[in-house]
């Protein structure tokens, strides 16, 4: 039977796209060929048979690179680049509280000052660019402050590498800001995604973050000068006199990561899953640093030079982040593709067991 | 959206399923019918194309049915393709009209130009 023989032909052409695929679009792809086949025809043609193998190529090629859901993507790159941006501007805040005047070039440490304000101005700029729709801008101003940072950093390791090692987290995000506001995304689109509820929670956790911030400069223990014993609370940048002030300081840091954190557990599956994929980098290098490289920090503590990273230690803080983030993305596009097949699938086997016409 | 010109093999299937819903076979017939027989797709471009439109939210299916003891899918435009083709056929226009008329000022033609 030659309609056999073309259907088994089709059939092992076929083979090559990818099962999701096949379970979805086999048979109608099938009835689509053998419809359009001569009668007698008993091989596919070679032009036919070369564009099922692209076809299965393009395929298998577009669900694991471009993704079947690019828009996706792009909504979630959107909502990243503004939460990046804005969290950047929040944690740039404390030169608000930190600096009671503008660094001039004669006080002491003006460098220092210069840049945290900078930072403030840069990233208060990137976001209000975002807010009035001037993507390009933004997009440009991260890309600035990549390059300030990533000097910034070079200029720091050979004296202070320890301190180029903890702020990394922070290049991460920079990175990670520049990047997303730089995929194309309509006018506004983070913003129409959040909500006018989640924006609002948001800045309330920026209010929080900058309260903090405030209080912090506003009762921060003197310098002692005297040796008169004191008990001082230190927390990273956060000073205190008592143990409750410094919990207070805390739990109000705490509620602002946590409405930070439920403003994007509450978004929709899809957009979460990706957003969160974004943001993963930035977790796993914490990680590392934190399980490896403590050691290390300790013995510079220790001595009166400084001991840089070896070449591995490098590979390890560049290859971790970039592995998360592809293992993330190649997930979520994972999930959903076989999600998506699974359900169309399940609409072909409820067609099958209606009676047939 | 994206803003990208679309391909002319989904141009052509986002207008095949403009009018009303039609499964494969009959896509493949109409592109050919639009495009006066210039344009045959085949089945592999044809299921890569709807494949990402499904996925982009451009087309859905419609209905299926079972003839002839083969499947045959129905697809349609959705709302989202439908603004997405009419932005490609306003860009497409906007830049035959602009050609046109310059072709006609130029004098470069015989006729005067493009209807």
């Amino acid at each position: 039977m030659s309609a056999t023989d073309l259907e088994r032909r089709y059939r092992l052409l076929l083979a090559a796209y990818p099962w999701e695929h096949r379970r979805v679009y086999e048979e109608e792809m099938l009835a689509v060929l053998l419809a359009g086949a001569p009668p007698h025809q008993r091989r596919p043609g070679l032009a036919e048979a070369w564009n099922l193998l692209a076809g299965a190529l393009r395929v298998r090629l577009h669900n694991t690179g471009r993704g079947p859901t690019r828009a996706g993507w792009a909504d979630a790159a959107a909502v990243t680049g503004l939460l990046t941006a804005f969290a950047l501007f929040t944690l740039s805040l404390h030169a608000l509280t930190e600096y009671p005047h503008f660094p001039t070039v004669s006080g002491p440490g003006w460098q220092r000052e210069a840049v945290d304000w900078a930072r403030l101005a840069g990233w208060g700029t990137v976001c209000a660019a975002i807010a009035a729709g001037w993507r390009w801008p933004a997009a440009g101003l991260a890309w600035i402050a990549v390059i300030a940072e990533a000097t910034s950093l070079t200029l720091r390791y050979e004296d202070d590498p320890v301190s180029v090692v903890n702020t990394l987290w922070q290049f991460t995000l920079t990175l990670i800001a520049a990047a997303t506001l730089t995929i194309p995304a309509s006018r506004r689109r983070a913003f129409a995604l959040l909500g006018a509820r989640r924006m609002s929670a948001l800045l309330l956790a920026a209010a929080i973050v900058g309260a903090v911030f405030l209080s912090n400069r506003l009762n921060r223990p003197p310098t002692l000068s005297t040796g008169q014993g004191q008990a001082v609370y230190v927390f990273y940048d956060l000073e205190a006199t008592s143990d409750a002030v410094m919990w207070l300081y805390l739990a109000g840091i705490t509620t602002a990561g946590l409405i930070g954190l439920i403003s994007v557990a509450s978004l929709a599956a899809p957009l979460r899953l990706r957003i969160g994929a974004l943001f993963a980098p930035v977790i796993s290098l914490m990680v590392l640093i934190n399980a490896t490289l403590a050691g290390w920090m300790t013995s510079n503590g220790h001595l009166d030079h400084a001991i840089h990273l070896r070449p591995v230690q490098w590979i390890a803080l560049v290859g971790v982040p970039l592995v998360t983030l592809a293992i993330g993305v190649l997930a979520v596009q994972r999930r959903e593709h076989v999600r998506t097949m699974v359900d169309l699938g399940r609409a072909v086997d409820r067609q099958r067991s209606q009676p047939q016409r | 959206m994206s803003d990208q010109p679309l391909r002319e093999p989904t141009f052509l299937i986002l207008t095949a399923l403009a009018e009303k819903p039609q499964h494969g076979y009959g896509v493949i017939e109409d592109v050919q019918r639009i495009s006066d027989g210039r344009v045959r797709l085949r089945a592999g471009t044809l299921y890569a194309v709807l494949d990402r439109l499904r996925a982009d939210g451009w087309i859905e299916v419609d209905r299926e049915e079972v003839v002839q003891s083969r499947l045959r899918r129905y697809y349609r435009l959705t709302a989202l393709g439908a603004r997405r083709l009419a932005a490609e056929v306003a860009r497409l226009r906007h830049n035959a009209e602009a050609a046109s008329a310059r072709l006609g000022r130029s004098g470069l033609l015989a006729d005067g130009g493009i209807a």
